[in-house]
Order: C-alpha cells, then sequence, then structure tokens
C-alpha cells in the first residue's frame, strides 16, 4: 500500500477529528467568555 | 512489539505517477526549506532549535536574577527590572523553551514511531511553529516597551496586570499567538495519531511517549482556551471598560486565579508527561528490558491529566477559600500521588535486574527520576492546607518547582536529544563531554536549588531583589549552583553542533534496547522521506 500521501479515508477522518478538536477549542473559549459576561 | 515493513525508505524515491516528484527527492536548499517545509522532521528540528535558543535567552536572565540575589542588598539591576526579569523568564522558560522542545520531539518522533509519513496537516504544522517567532518577539521585544516589561509574574495576578503599561499588552497579545500556536499544534498530533498510524498499529502497541503526547494534546485543547479567555477578559478590563477583574467596578481579581489556575495546573502536567514519555523510553532502552507494567503506565498517565483538572485550588489556599473548598484541593492533590507513584515504581522495576549500561541518555533519565521525585515530595508537602499558607510565595515553592520543571521536563528534554540526536543527524556525539555535561548539570542543579528549600522554610519570600542577612549564605551558594549549571549548558550545545558538524557515523540501532520503530525500521541518518510505504506491524 503507498502510503505517501495518506487515503482518502484517512484524510477524511483526520479532517473530521481536526474539525471536532477545533469547534471543541473554540467552544470552552466562548463559553468562558460567555459566561463571565451573561452572569459577571 | 514486534514489527516489520516493506517499506521504500530513501532519500531519493520514485515519482509514483501522483506527479509529486518534487516531494521525494531530498530538501530545497537554504532559507526557503526551512520557511516553506512541510516535512515534520524539519519543522521538528526548527522546534528544537527554537526551544534552544529561548532556552539560554531564559537562562541568561535566570543568571542575572542570581547575579543580583548573590549578595544581600541592590547591586546591578533595581527592583522593577528585577521583578520583569523573574516574570519574562517564567514565561519564556514555559511558552518558549519547554512546551516548544516537546512540541520538536513530537514532530520528529511521532510519525516515525507510528509508522506514518508525515503529520496529518502538514501545512498547519509549518504555521503552527512560524507563529512562535511574532509571538516571541512580542514577549521578549516588551523590554523595550515604555516601563519595561511586565514585572506581574508569569501568572499575570490582576490589579497589577490591569495596571501596567504597553508591555502587559504585548505580553497578551503574545500569549494569545502561542495559545494558538499550541492548539493547531495539539489538533495536528491528536489528527495523526488517531488516523495516520501504519496497519496494525493498534493504541496499546504505540510507544509511551505517543500516549503521553496523545494525553498531552487533549489537556492542551482543553486548558489553552481558558488561559485564552483569561487574558482576553484582562484585554478587555484595560482598554474596553469592562469589569470582570477589576473590584474597583464590581469584579472579583480572585476569580482571575481560578481561571488563571485551572489552566496553569493541567499545563504544569502538559510539560511534564511528555516528559514521562521520553524516559519511559530511554530506561528500557539502556536496561534491555521491556518497559514494566506498559498498560498501567497509559491509564496511570490518564489519570494524572484528569486529576490535573481538579487540584487548581492549591495555588491559592491563601485567598481565602471555605475551609471545605481547602480540604477538596488538598485530598485531590494528594491523590495524584498514586498514579505519579505508579509511575516511578514501573521505570525502577524496569531497570531491576536490567543489564543496564549509563550513556548519558540513561544519566540524565536516572536523575529524571530521582530529582523529580524530589519534587514530586516537595510537592506533597505543599499540598497540605495549613503547610502551604505557612510556605506560600516563600523560596520553598521556587525549589519545588524547579525540582520538577529543570530536573524534571528539562533533563528529560536534554537526555532525549542526546538519545535521538545519533539518529536524527545521523551522527554520534561525543559520550565524554555529555557525561561531563551530566555531572555538572547535576551537580549545578542541586547546589542551585536544594538550598532554597532552606530559604524557603526560613521564610525568605520569593520574586525580591533584596533579603534579610540572615539568607545571605544559602542565597551565595544558590547563586554558586546556578552558574555552574547556567555554564555546562554550553558544554551541551557545543556537543550538540559538533555532532551534527561532524561527530562519528552513528549505527542504525545505535542503542541496542530500543524498539520502536524509528530505531527498527529506519536507517541512519534517516531520509528525507520516510515510510512512504506503510510499515506492517504485527
Amino acid at each position: 500500500m503507498q502510503r505517501h500521501e495518506p487515503t482518502p479515508k484517512q484524510r477524511k477522518n483526520a479532517v473530521i477529528t481536526a474539525v471536532v478538536l477545533a469547534a471543541l477549542a473554540l467552544g470552552i473559549y466562548l463559553t468562558l467568555i460567555a459566561k463571565f459576561v451573561v452572569y459577571g | 512489539m514486534s514489527a516489520s515493513t516493506h517499506s521504500h525508505d530513501h532519500g531519493h524515491g520514485h515519482d509514483h505517477g501522483h506527479g509529486q516528484a518534487h516531494e521525494h527527492h531530498g530538501p530545497p536548499a537554504g532559507f526557503t526549506r526551512w520557511m516553506y517545509t512541510t516535512n515534520h522532521k524539519d519543522i521538528g528540528t526548527m522546534y528544537l532549535w527554537f526551544s534552544c535558543f529561548m532556552f539560554f535567552l531564559g537562562g541568561s536572565m535566570a543568571m542575572v536574577i542570581r547575579l543580583e540575589l548573590f549578595q544581600p542588598g541592590l547591586q546591578f539591576v533595581d527592583p522593577q527590572l528585577f521583578n520583569s526579569l523573574t516574570t519574562i523568564h517564567g514565561l519564556v522558560m514555559i511558552f518558549g523553551a519547554i512546551m516548544p522542545a516537546f512540541v520538536g520531539f513530537a514532530n520528529w518522533l511521532v510519525p516515525l514511531q507510528v509508522g506514518a509519513a508525515d503529520m496529518a496537516f502538514p501545512r498547519m504544522n509549518n504555521w503552527s511553529f512560524w507563529l512562535l517567532i511574532p509571538a516571541a518577539i512580542l514577549l521578549v521585544g516588551s523590554f523595550l516597551a515604555p516601563g519595561g516589561a511586565i514585572a506581574s509574574g508569569w501568572t499575570l495576578y490582576p490589579p497589577l496586570s490591569v495596571q501596567q503599561g504597553m508591555s502587559m499588552d504585548m505580553t497578551i497579545f503574545a500569549i494569545h499567538i502561542m495559545g494558538a500556536s499550541s492548539i493547531m499544534g495539539s489538533i495536528n498530533i491528536i489528527t495523526t495519531i488517531l488516523n495516520m498510524r501504519a496497519p496494525g498499529m493498534t493504541l496499546m502497541k504505540m510507544p509511551l511517549f505517543v500516549w503521553t503526547w496523545l494525553i498531552t494534546a487533549y489537556l492542551l485543547i482543553a486548558v489553552m482556551p481558558v488561559l485564552a479567555g483569561s487574558v482576553t477578559m484582562l484585554l478587555t478590563d484595560r482598554h474596553f471598560g469592562t469589569s470582570f477583574f477589576n473590584a474597583a467596578g464590581g469584579g472579583d481579581p480572585t476569580m482571575f486565579l481560578h481561571i488563571f489556575w485551572f489552566f496553569g495546573h493541567p499545563e504544569v502536567y502538559i510539560m511534564i508527561l511528555p516528559a514521562f514519555g521520553i524516559v519511559s523510553q530511554i530506561l528500557p532502552a539502556f536496561a534491555r528490558k521491556p518497559l514494566f507494567g506498559y498498560a498501567s503506565m497509559v491509564y496511570a498517565t490518564a489519570s494524572i491529566a484528569i486529576l490535573s483538572f481538579i487540584v487548581w485550588g492549591h495555588h491559592m489556599f491563601t485567598v481565602g477559600m471555605p475551609a471545605a473548598g481547602n480540604l477538596f484541593f488538598m485530598y485531590a492533590t494528594m491523590l495524584i500521588a498514586v498514579p505519579t507513584g505508579v509511575k516511578i515504581f514501573n521505570w525502577i522495576s524496569t531497570m531491576w535486574k536490567g543489564s543496564m549500561t549509563f550513556e548519558t541518555p540513561m544519566l540524565f533519565a536516572i536523575g529524571f527520576l530521582c530529582l523529580f521525585t524530589i519534587g514530586g515530595f516537595s510537592g506533597l508537602v505543599l499540598a497540605i492546607v495549613p503547610v502551604d499558607i505557612t510556605l506560600h510565595n516563600t523560596y520553598y515553592v521556587v525549589a519545588h518547582f524547579h525540582y520538577v520543571l529543570v530536573s524534571g521536563a528539562l533533563f528529560a528534554i536534554i537526555g532525549g536529544v542526546y538519545f535521538w540526536l545519533p539518529k536524527w543527524s545521523g551522527r554520534m556525539y561525543n559520550e565524554g563531554l555529555g557525561k561531563l555535561h551530566f555531572w555538572l548539570s547535576m551537580i549545578g542543579f542541586n547546589v542551585l536549588f536544594f538550598p532554597q528549600h532552606f530559604l524557603g522554610l526560613a521564610g525568605m519570600p520569593r520574586r525580591i531583589p533584596d533579603y534579610a542577612l540572615q539568607f545571605s549564605e544559602w542565597n551565595m551558594w544558590s547563586s554558586i549552583g546556578g552558574f555552574i549549571f547556567g555554564l555546562s549548558q554550553f558544554i551541551f550545545l557545543f556537543n550538540v553542533i559538533a555532532t551534527v558538524r561532524g561527530g562519528k557515523p552513528a549505527e542504525q540501532k545505535q542503542w541496542e534496547g530500543a524498539d520502536s520503530l524509528e530505531w527498527t525500521h529506519l536507517p541512519t541518518p534517516m531520509p528525507y522521506h520516510t515510510f512512504e510505504t506503510a510499515p506492517v506491524i504485527k
């Protein structure tokens, strides 16, 4: 199996993983800010 | 772990018909190689050299601090500059030296140890690194801002951090940029480990270094946004009329401490878990035995990471939390000793009855084991609420966290460099110089930091440029140790440069007991592109 380039399945899974993780990071940041903006 | 491969690992591969023949050749020459590289080895090398530079920069600040504290009285720097030096020393060492060094190791080793051709997102990998440069310029350049660099301590506590000059804004932006870099790097590492492993490389076959980085990357993604949120609110307090932490406007400075340490304590583990991974690779190689209790090491690492989220209050026992809160944080902190004890036990058991030899990486790993344990024990002492209330803000705390972060994280980094340098560069370092470096570091480090336990117990506060006469003698010894430790690092620098430029050729498997893929499956020196065909792990 040639692996110089990731397989399409690997590429798709990698993008999904990255999007989920990025959303997690952004969500934590925005939740923290929103909590203090709304409730002080 | 046994594995076999049918890969073609050479520097001048073929064009497989993908129209990307250029990627199969060696690297381009000159600056553009480093500017535009998407190769994990190049990016790992840049991270390591960047952290080396920042280590010497932060170290030079530490030398000025120890020079000032050599004698009581004010000799060389005024109190404002002294506090700026302690602050920037901490920030540079944490965000500029220790963390990028581990990311450098991850870049070099994670793809190799899981049998991947590269990181999952090579371009993002390049961006993660180059973001560090403007961040470092902002951070260190803040010395040139009106009023000088920030002097609030690396923790940026308000109200001081709300009141300081534009250097605080520069630091806040630097932290935001470094946080973005860390989050992108972490996403890349997790994605690579979860999606790019070679066939047969199950999670529980991965080397422990990969495991520790997987867990560390999750920690980073969870807590870097918290740090970013706290400094964003600090910024709006400073410039946009909010009062999150400003008591005069109804805010609460103590809330900053809670938010900061919710980031800050996991950050400690971000700086030590990859060190555990490195030591877990070195000790079995030189004991010529498999790592004792591999599965328990994985679970202990995960346990430490989870517990790190519920212990932040032990950094702020003196702020006046309810007794129940103090007790919770005290017991939760002590609980961390259990998985940490599992690790220490397993490392010792790995060495037990092993055919040990004591080359430089092994010396640093054993040095790590002995001294990190001392740092762990002094942490347990500080976990006890009434003791901590007495020792808070004293040199005992300074001694404790330097035993954890210097003889812990830094010793592991140095040991790791000696361990993998033959594989990375294809050349063998000078063993005599390596051992000289170790022993001078070991002696210098202990002379530097052990007396600080005594100073703290006697009541010497941290972050002061002057002190009472009764602290003179141990401060003098501490400074002498500091100069020995600091100067001995130039031996390391010389040894690494001499090795890269003209060391003796290293063997394919330089260390007899090393068993991860980079040693068993790849030639020395390694080609620019590796695992173009995936190894099959049995």
